[in-house]
C-alpha cells in the first residue's frame, strides 16, 4: 500500500509539473494585464461618473427634505447669557460669594458660601429684557451642585429674576419673600431627594410676594408654586450636578398658557414632567427689566452655580467651546414628526418624467388590482349568499320533493350545500386572497425595512465597511510587519512558517480569482503534494532507514533466532 | 480561452473566492501562533470584528454556495478532466 502511494505521488508530481506549464501558458500576462487595466479604468469611470451624475441633470433622484434638519436644529435662541471675561465679583452685587474657578470665556463658577445666620446672594448687574418671549417658549436653565452634603430638608438654593439689582439688607433674605422677585427656580434639597420647584408671580406687579401667593404645589392658577418632578440622583449630593430647567409655553392663548416641560437632571439620572393644568400668568416678564440673582439659604452648605453642560453645549460667549452660563432663551422644539421623514423623491432631471410615470403606473396598477379583487368580492359574495338564502327556504323542500321522484330526496339539500360551499369557497378564496395581498404588501414593507436596515449606519454591513476601513488604517503597519518579515528572510535566510502559509493561501485565492475552480483544484492538488508529500517522504525515509538498519544488523549478526522462540513461548 | 475565474464572472469561483477570503479574515483574527499577526491584538481584534459582523453573509451564501459548488465542481471535473491527469 505504501509503495502504491509513492507511485501515486509520482503521478501527482507529474501532474504538478503539467500544472506549472499550464499556468505559465494560460496566464498570458499581457492579455490579463490589459483586461485588469480596462476593468479598473471602467470602474473608476463608473464611480467618478456616478458621483458626478448623481447630483447632476440625470439622476438627482433625492433631494433633502427641508424639514429634515434636526441634526442641525439648535432649539435655543439665547436671550441672555453672561459672558464673564473678568472672572471676579465686580460684575455682581454680592455677599458671601466667590468665584473659585473659571475655565475661561464665561465658564466661571459662582460659589455662594452662606453662614449660619446670613444667606449668600449674588445678583448680576447686567439688566435683562424678555419682551421677545411673548408668543414663544421661554426657556430657563441653570446648573448647581452642592459643595458638601445639604444639612436638611430646608437646604434650598435658587436662581431668580428680580426687578431690583440692589443687594438686600436682610441677613435671612429669601427671594420668595421679596416683592421685586417675579420668578424663582429653586432646588429644594433634602437628605434623600431633590425637587425642582418654580414660583411665578401672579399679580403681575409689586403687590404680593411669591410665598404669599403660594397655595401648595400645582394647586391651580391661584398658586404661584409649580413643582417639578422629584429626583434622587445627583442634585442633593456633593460634587454632582443638578440641572434645573423649565420651558414656559407662551405660544397659546394668553389666558391659558401652560408649562410644557419642567425637568431636572443630575449627572447620574434625570427626570422630567409636564404640567398642563397650570395657567401661567400672562407675560409676567414683559414691560420689566430684570436682573438674574442667585441665592443660597443661610446655614446651608456652599452652592456652586456652574456653566451648563447640556444642550446647547456650544458656548455662546466663545464659539468652539462648550458650556453656557446663566442661560435664558427662546425654545423652539425640534419637529419630531419629521425627524424620520425620508428624503423626498425628486422626479426632476432627465429621467424624472420616466420615474414619475413608472411610479404613477405602479400605483395605478396596484390600486386597480386591489380594487378589482375587492369589487369582485363585494359583488359575488352577496349574490351567492342570496342564492343560498333563497334555496335555504322553500326551494330546498321543493327540490327534495322533486328529487324523491327519482329516488333522491336530498336533492334540494345537496343543491343548497353546493351553493353554500361555493359561497364558502368564494369567501375563503377572496378573504385569503386579500389576506395574501396584505401579507405581500407587508412582505414588501419588510423588504424595504431590510433594505433600509442594510444601509443604516448601525447595520452589520456598514459596520463591516467601517471596521474594514478602520483596519485599512492600520494597513501600513501590517505591511511593515510583513515587509520586515520578508527582510528577515533575506537577511537571515529564514521565514516564519506562518507567513509562508498565509502567502501560500493568498496564492490559492489568487488562483481562484484568475482561474476559478480549476485553479482551486490544482492549488488543492499542489497543497496535497506539499503537505501530504512531506508526510509520505518522512514515512518513506523512516521505512527505508529501518530496512537499512535491519539489513545491516543481519549482515553483522546474521539471522539469529529470537530468544523467545528458543524458550518455546513464541 | 475558457472563462472560469472570478475575473470572468464565474459564480462558482465567486462563491469559492468569498469563502476563501472569509477564511483568511478568520485566520487573521485568531490570537494564536498560527496567525503571523496573532500577537498584535489591534489587528486581530479588527479582523475578529470584521468577521463577526459579516459571517451572516456566509450563512446566507451557504445553501446556494453548497449547491453551486458541488454541482459546479462535479461538472468542471468532468469537463476539464483534472481527475484523469
Amino acid at each position: 500500500m505504501t509503495h502504491s502511494n509513492l507511485y501515486r505521488s509520482k503521478q501527482r508530481r507529474t501532474s504538478h509539473i503539467n500544472l506549472w506549464k499550464r499556468l505559465n501558458r494560460e496566464r498570458e500576462f499581457n492579455k490579463n494585464h490589459g483586461r485588469i487595466f480596462a476593468i479598473t479604468v471602467i470602474l473608476i469611470g463608473l464611480i467618478l461618473g456616478g458621483v458626478t451624475l448623481s447630483g447632476g441633470p440625470l439622476f438627482h433622484s433625492m433631494i433633502a427634505n427641508p424639514n429634515y434638519s434636526s441634526n442641525h436644529h439648535d432649539p435655543i435662541v439665547p436671550l441672555f447669557t453672561f459672558c464673564d471675561q473678568k472672572f471676579d465679583l465686580s460684575q455682581y452685587n454680592s455677599r458671601l460669594s466667590s468665584i473659585p474657578f473659571h475655565g475661561g470665556c464665561g465658564t466661571d463658577e459662582l460659589q455662594l458660601n452662606p453662614n449660619s445666620t446670613t444667606s449668600a446672594i449674588a445678583i448680576i448687574k447686567t439688566p435683562i429684557t424678555l419682551d421677545q418671549a411673548g408668543g414663544k417658549n421661554l426657556y430657563f436653565i441653570k446648573d448647581m451642585q452642592w459643595n458638601t452634603n445639604p444639612a436638611g430638608p430646608f437646604s434650598d438654593a435658587a436662581f431668580y429674576l428680580t426687578t431690583n439689582s440692589t443687594l438686600p439688607s436682610s441677613r435671612t433674605y429669601n427671594p420668595t419673600n421679596d416683592k421685586s422677585v417675579f420668578f424663582v427656580g429653586m432646588w429644594e434639597a433634602t437628605s434623600a431627594t431633590s425637587e425642582g420647584v418654580f414660583y411665578f408671580i401672579k399679580d403681575g406687579g409689586d403687590t404680593n410676594t411669591l410665598i404669599s401667593e403660594s397655595h401648595g404645589c400645582n394647586s391651580g392658577s391661584a398658586s404661584s408654586l409649580v413643582c417639578g418632578p422629584t429626583f434622587t440622583p445627583g442634585g442633593n449630593l456633593p460634587g454632582t450636578d443638578a440641572y434645573l430647567q423649565i420651558i414656559l409655553n407662551y405660544t397659546g392663548i394668553t389666558t391659558s398658557q401652560a408649562i410644557s416641560t419642567i425637568s431636572v437632571a443630575g449627572t447620574s439620572g434625570s427626570s422630567s414632567s409636564t404640567v398642563n393644568d397650570y395657567k401661567l400668568p400672562p407675560t409676567f416678564f414683559q414691560a420689566n427689566t430684570f436682573y438674574l440673582g442667585f441665592w443660597d439659604n443661610s446655614n446651608n452648605p456652599s452652592a456652586i452655580f456652574r456653566d451648563n453642560g447640556i444642550p446647547p453645549s456650544q458656548n455662546i460667549c466663545c464659539a468652539g467651546t462648550s458650556g453656557n452660563t446663566e442661560l435664558i432663551g427662546l425654545y423652539s422644539p425640534p419637529i419630531s414628526t419629521v425627524v424620520n421623514t425620508p428624503p423626498n423623491l425628486d422626479t426632476g432631471g432627465f429621467f424624472g418624467p420616466i420615474i414619475r410615470a413608472l411610479i404613477q403606473i405602479g400605483v395605478f396598477i396596484l390600486s386597480n388590482v386591489i380594487s378589482f379583487f375587492s369589487y369582485v368580492y363585494s359583488l359575488i359574495v352577496p349574490l351567492v349568499a342570496g342564492l343560498a338564502t333563497i334555496l335555504d327556504s322553500a326551494l330546498i323542500t321543493i327540490l327534495n320533493a322533486f328529487g324523491s321522484i327519482f329516488g333522491d330526496n336530498h336533492l334540494g339539500t345537496d343543491v343548497n350545500n353546493f351553493f353554500t360551499n361555493v359561497l364558502g369557497w368564494f369567501t375563503n378564496i377572496f378573504e385569503t386572497a386579500l389576506l395574501v395581498w396584505a401579507s405581500v404588501l407587508g412582505l414588501l414593507n419588510n423588504i424595504i425595512n431590510i433594505l433600509q436596515a442594510f444601509f443604516i449606519p448601525a447595520d452589520p454591513f456598514l459596520n463591516f465597511l467601517v471596521i474594514f476601513f478602520a483596519t485599512l488604517s492600520g494597513l501600513p503597519t501590517l505591511l511593515a510587519t510583513i515587509w520586515s518579515d520578508i527582510m528577515y528572510f533575506y537577511v537571515n535566510g529564514s521565514f516564519t512558517i506562518q507567513m509562508v502559509l498565509i502567502g501560500y493561501y493568498v496564492f490559492g485565492i489568487y488562483e481562484v480569482y484568475m482561474r476559478g475552480t480549476k485553479g482551486f483544484m490544482e492549488w488543492l492538488k499542489f497543497s496535497e503534494l506539499i503537505f501530504l508529500g512531506t508526510f509520505h517522504a518522512s514515512y518513506w525515509f523512516i521505512k527505508e532507514s529501518y530496512d537499512v538498519i535491519v539489513k545491516l544488523k543481519q549482515l553483522i549478526f546474521g539471522n539469529t533466532v529470537s530468544p523467545v522462540k528458543v524458550l518455546g513461548t513464541g | 480561452m475558457e472563462k472560469s475565474g472570478v475575473i470572468d464572472g464565474d459564480p462558482v469561483a465567486i462563491i469559492l473566492f468569498a469563502y476563501m477570503v472569509f477564511v483568511l479574515i478568520l485566520w487573521l483574527s485568531q490570537a494564536n501562533s498560527f496567525n503571523p499577526i496573532g500577537t498584535n491584538a489591534t489587528y486581530t481584534t479588527q479582523y475578529a470584528k470584521a468577521f463577526a459582523n459579516t459571517k451572516w453573509f456566509l450563512w446566507l451564501l451557504a445553501p446556494l454556495g453548497g449547491y453551486i459548488l458541488f454541482n459546479g465542481l462535479e461538472n468542471r471535473l468532468k469537463e476539464t478532466g483534472v481527475e484523469e491527469e
